[in-house]
């Protein structure tokens, strides 16, 4: 990477896989929402409406900082929470993340 | 005018959002689409769960807790109930931090004091059908809290007459909202300036003020939203509900 800050992601939007410019620090909904893909993210990233569902590529989940109380409870509430799903308001970028996969977005 | 109405028209899925900075200059077909989804009677009845879901929330803040943890006992509160899911955070704002702005970080460790003011701002979602209520508490007899909690709620209903009575448009009900909050001596905070509600996730559609908005808005479509601010204070109030006539404020 030239940056040393960027990361690059790799989501796989209908079946076509993309490459996504990304920056250690922010979450990874606000990197998908700039690349646009079409989270609705309505409640603006605070794990309250559960718009920014995604799908982790299982051999990257071990790899991401573990669900909160709030984000689990959500996913749960409302009916999802697969093994591999996650709220990506709820994910910070770091380094280790780079090449991080996305299987699917809802 | 304003009989409580079924829309007719479901946004299709693959419509995109009309832009918030669009309201003034969009349709009110457009701007008041809804989902395949929404429902009249369901709609009532979220109303209904919203309001009952903020007075026992309420009836739970005592002197001493912490802001924190009040938000974490509301979502309990309204998990149980199956409206965990909100199409906006859960907001109980203790004190000092009633003055934020929708969306806004509260100060952290603000502690509920024994003559003190709070509010609640709550969007739950139950299954398909989205809610939006807030109100004012206070657990002291602070005067001028007092007074806000009132008139919050006295500013918001002057408002609705004016909709009902007159057919104003939004930008006319937030224009005079403003300078009659300014006449009871407080500050209207124009962020919190009403907007569309309908099945989840009325974002789909518009996510926009309803005070830009060039039409009278239609009743069970819109939320009417006050948040007053005390001039030099520290504290403010909130009322918040949807737009429909007197029967529904009996």
């Amino acid at each position: 990477m030239a940056d040393a800050a960027a990361i690059a992601l790799v989501v796989d939007f209908a079946g076509i896989a993309r490459r996504v410019e990304a920056t250690i620090g922010e979450t990874l909904l606000i990197a998908l929402k700039r690349a646009g893909m079409p989270l609705l993210a309505v409640c603006g990233g605070r794990a309250a409406c559960g718009t920014c569902l995604i799908t982790v590529a299982p051999d990257w989940l071990p790899r991401l900082a573990p669900q909160s109380r709030v984000e689990r409870n959500l996913l749960g509430a409302i009916g999802e929470g697969e093994e591999y799903d996650r709220l990506a308001c709820q994910i910070t970028l770091e380094a280790a993340h780079d090449g991080l996969e996305i299987h699917s977005l809802d | 005018m304003n009989e409580v109405m079924t829309p007719a028209t479901a946004i299709p899925a693959t419509t995109a959002p009309i832009p918030p900075t669009a309201g003034a200059t969009a349709s009110q077909a457009d701007l008041e689409r809804v989902g395949a989804a929404f429902a009249r009677d369901q709609m009532l009845a979220m109303r209904d769960k919203t309001r009952a879901a903020i007075h026992a929330i309420a009836a739970r803040a005592t002197p001493g807790m912490l802001e924190e943890d009040a938000v974490a006992m509301a979502k309990d509160m309204l998990a149980a109930q199956g409206m965990l899911r909100g199409w906006h955070d859960v907001y109980v704002r203790f004190g000092t931090n009633t003055t934020k702005t929708f969306g806004a970080e509260s100060d952290p460790g603000v502690i509920l004091g024994k003559d003190d003011i709070f509010f609640l701002d709550i969007g739950p979602v139950f299954q398909q059908w989205e809610g939006d209520g807030g109100e004012t508490f206070l657990t002291g007899s602070d005067p001028e809290m007092a007074k806000s909690a009132v008139d919050a709620r006295t500013l918001f209903h002057i408002v609705r007459k004016k909709w009902k009575d007159e057919g104003w448009t939004g930008r006319q009900l937030y224009d005079f909202a403003a300078a009659e909050a300014k006449a009871m001596g407080w500050e209207l905070n124009m962020d919190l300036s009403g907007h569309r509600i309908s099945d989840f996730p009325h974002a789909a559609i518009y996510d926009g003020p309803m005070a830009t908005v060039g039409f009278c808005p239609s009743p069970l479509l819109w939320v009417l939203e006050i948040h007053i601010r005390h001039p030099t204070r520290k504290f403010g109030a909130f009322f918040e509900d949807m737009l429909l006539d007197d029967s529904y404020f009996a």
